[in-house]
């Protein structure tokens, strides 16, 4: 007689089926019997003491421990082999299981395949996308809503039931975020780090968020809220949130609040909440005088350049620097070397932004040199473009509204109606410098230098012929881990002959002063 | 596919959680959490557990024909359950949480009409096929005192192990009641092995006899206390059944057959109890029941 043992480790199987096999092995030819048990010290006991193990082995109650006694060791080892086989076999999954490899089209048959995804983000026509964002919410999961055109209405109740609900949402209409280090929608590659943002503006936290890695900082998380967050009747809802999950987060040491001003009732309760977070908020209400809201713990700024450089300084437990509207030497020097070269009559500039709250910056540092300055989504009624096709004055305008991309990719991804509007106000004589931004990071284009440089040439052209030169300013918002190649981008901008400069708000500044004498 | 609740055991999270698939049969899916601890899915044909999430399932309805395979995700945010890699939506909201609570029960022993009662739970247990085949048989040789043909060899190698559990029972004896415990840890065939399922019901049976008696309840908390160290030597399934019963915590059927014993009159009724609460495996239930009905006794001059 013959003996062999051999342990399966972790199989489970219902003792019904244990008891069933155990005697279909003890039919096989040579076997005399079969045992199939849970290893345990006890089990282990019995077999030794009924002769079928030699000595006792280390228990393992998890693993099925066979034995066979059989007339020779072949039989034995035979019968162990099909035992194995005979349990490791499963029961072959339902045609109805073939539903599972269907490619996901809903937010539950994707956290079937996810389970443990813990945010939707939604992007559909604005008529749908509330409706699919209170099943996200419903599910359990946080909401990124970068679909717009949902009603106000409707982002009140989407809201609401996830404050209740312990769940974020971000959005309506909020095209950027950076969560955890995962960029979602229109977003840069940022440092981690220890500063944490939350703003009502894709580009307002992009530029922030950039500047800040090439400050040497970084963020912990880059929360967008929306456009209509901040109003009386939305209340803040996102916003005092985020604040709330900022001031709770170990790692986030400075925060950072990005916004147009808020609605004078809200601007209050968020302002209070910032000061109780416990840490340095830096704050950035675009077009608010900083002053009127500076206390304690709150550091208010004016542009998005100073509230990336104030971050990075107090989460460095540096003192928050003092700040200046004014050019450095170097651009001093090089606004009159440019404004050298403009021909009798150039006087204007005209900016062509993808992002809005760039060209919403642009407008207000413009407009404190120059006064009147047109756009499509003005600062003063008075300043509307009566026809937004055709330009006048002073002028920025924001290529991603409504306006402008009906039944059009965003400007951030489509180049072709910025480079017409190029051509356009190049053979404007009036135009004499022609503001540029350039957003890099997910979502963007993965060649904007390489989209805009022929539009650059062409204008330049269009304007050298009727003995003219356009001075190109831009400011490249990005960082150098985007995978466009930031430097790449640069170098062919300036090989192009825009001057570059590192923001926004510099970028605004130098084309002020280009056309304005007084303020050089 | 969506799979409503009907029951929630008390041992299962009632936060969001993350588990992975412990192993999967035709009607239980077992779902490891974070802690180590077992929870488990069942199909309408299983009865609620203390860690166990009771489904509505359709008939013929098969988690392995589910494409549930072991190791996988599972999910539980705001009260909706997912397995990964299956279209199965398992849905907690609305579901009754389910509790024994044995400890606030009192089977009283000294009624004449529980003792009826036992004794037509007794004699189904004799009569079912499987008591023989494992330790259950123990019951039929320390009630009837004497040898019983056919009582597999197993009952007779475990029967001076329950006959020295029964004892330290009587004496309040924690320690050696315990020595004889851990002889039946593991003991057995089957994937709850023979003697856990014992086990689980022979400390049942203690819990709802213990009545105003302070020795008593001292005494079965401290061995509780004992069966969940003990359990650490069991398999993970068994484990999670006798860490259950250390909390006074059993299955349906098995608080199903303490109530009927307790206060049914009927005897078909009682009959019907014991023959559900054996129909558990192929011997977990009777070797439950004897446990069961040994434990209600112990302390009996029965």
């Amino acid at each position: 007689m013959a003996t062999a043992q051999r342990i399966i480790p972790n199989l489970y199987r219902d003792s019904v089926s244990l008891m069933q096999f155990s005697e279909k092995i003890a039919k096989l030819p040579g076997v005399r019997q079969a045992s199939a048990v849970m290893a345990t010290e006890n089990n282990i006991g019995l077999l030794v003491e009924a002769g079928l193990l030699a000595s006792a082995s280390p228990p393992s109650p998890n693993d099925l421990l066979i034995v066979v006694e059989a007339e020779e060791t072949d039989a034995a080892e035979l019968a162990l082999d099909k035992a194995e086989n005979t349990l490791k076999q499963k029961p072959t999954a339902s045609l109805d299981s073939e539903a599972r490899k269907t490619p996901p089209r809903s937010i539950e048959m994707g956290l079937a395949e996810m389970p443990g995804a813990n945010l939707a983000l939604i992007s559909t026509p604005g008529d749908y996308a509330a409706a699919e964002a209170l099943k996200a919410l419903r599910l359990g999961l946080h909401v990124m809503l970068f679909s717009a055109n949902v009603s106000v209405d409707d982002e009140v109740m989407l809201k609401r039931y996830a404050r209740e609900h312990n769940l974020l949402v971000m959005g309506p209409d909020c095209g950027t975020a950076i969560i955890n280090g995962a960029p979602l929608g229109f977003a840069n590659v940022v440092r981690r780090g220890d500063i944490g943002i939350v703003a009502a503006s894709g580009t307002g936290l992009q530029q922030v968020a950039s500047l800040i890695h090439r400050y040497g900082g970084g963020i912990t998380q880059a929360i967008g809220i929306g456009g209509h967050d901040l109003s009386a009747r939305v209340g803040g809802i996102s916003m005092l949130q985020g604040i709330d999950a900022l001031a709770v987060d170990p790692g986030t040491k400075v925060i950072v609040l990005i916004s147009k001003p808020p609605a004078p009732n809200v601007m209050k309760v968020v302002l209070d909440k910032a000061a109780c977070s416990g840490k340095p908020v830096v704050v950035d209400f675009l077009g608010a005088d900083p002053a009127s809201f500076s206390g304690k713990a709150i550091h208010g700024v004016k542009t998005l350049e100073d509230a990336s450089a104030t971050a990075v300084a107090l989460a460095a437990g540096k003192p928050a620097p003092n700040l200046s509207d004014t050019l450095s030497p170097t651009l001093t020097k090089l606004t009159g070397d440019l404004r050298s070269q403009l021909a009798e009559g150039q006087k204007y500039v005209r900016g062509l932004f993808s992002g809005g709250t760039l060209c919403f910056e642009t407008l207000l540092l413009l407009g404190e040199s120059l006064g009147e300055v047109y756009s499509n989504s003005p600062l003063q009624p008075e300043f509307k473009l009566p026809d937004v096709w055709k330009s006048q004055k002073h002028m920025a305008i924001d290529l991603g509204d409504d306006l402008f991309t009906q039944g059009r990719p965003h400007p951030m991804i489509d180049f072709r109606l910025r480079n017409e509007r190029m051509a356009q106000e190049a053979r404007d004589p009036e135009v004499a410098v022609i503001l540029l931004d350039v957003v890099l990071g997910y979502g963007s284009h993965m060649d904007p230098a390489g989209e805009l440089l022929p539009a650059i040439t062409e204008a330049r052209l269009i304007a050298e012929k009727a003995g003219r030169k356009i001075v190109f300013i831009g400011s490249v918002c990005g960082t150098d881990s985007d995978p466009q190649n930031l430097p790449h981008q640069e170098q062919m901008l300036r090989e192009a002959g825009v001057h570059l400069v590192d923001s926004n708000a510099k970028s605004a500044r130098l084309a002020a002063a280009i056309v304005n004498p007084m303020k050089a | 596919m969506r799979l409503p609740a009907l029951s929630i055991g008390y041992a299962v999270p009632e936060t969001s959680f993350d588990a992975t698939v412990h192993s999967v049969f035709q009607s239980t899916v077992n779902l490891t959490l974070g802690n180590g601890s077992l929870i488990a899915l069942l199909a309408s044909d299983r009865t609620d557990l203390p860690h166990g999430i009771g489904l509505k399932t359709p008939d013929e309805f098969s988690f392995e024909q589910q494409g549930v395979v072991e190791k996988a995700v599972a999910v539980c945010r705001a009260e909706i359950l997912r397995i990964a890699g299956t279209s199965l939506i398992i849905d907690l909201r609305g579901a009754a949480r389910w509790q024994a609570h044995l400890d606030r029960v009192f089977v009283d022993m000294s009624r004449s009409e529980s003792r009826r009662a036992w004794q037509t739970a007794f004699d189904a247990l004799a009569r079912h096929p499987e008591t023989a085949r494992a330790i259950a048989g123990v019951a039929l040789l320390i009630t009837q005192g004497a040898l019983v043909d056919a009582v597999a060899s197993l009952a007779l190698g475990a029967e001076p192990s329950v006959n020295a559990l029964m004892m330290s029972t009587q004496r309040n004896d924690v320690y050696s009641a315990t020595r004889a415990a851990r002889e039946l840890v593991g003991l057995g065939p089957g994937l709850t092995p023979s003697g856990d399922d014992f086990l689980v019901g022979y400390l049942a049976g203690l819990w709802v006899t213990v009545g105003n008696d302070q020795q008593r309840a001292e005494f079965v908390r401290g061995f509780a206390g004992k069966i969940r160290e003990l359990a650490t030597s069991a398999n993970d399934i068994s484990r999670a059944y006798l860490v259950d019963v250390s909390q006074a915590e059993v299955s349906g059927l098995i608080a199903g057959l303490i109530r009927a014993i307790g206060e049914e009159t009927r005897q078909d009724a009682i009959r019907e109890a014991a023959l559900a609460a054996m129909n558990v495996g192929k011997t977990s239930g009777a070797d439950g029941v004897a446990g069961l009905l040994l434990g209600l006794i112990a302390w009996q001059n029965f």
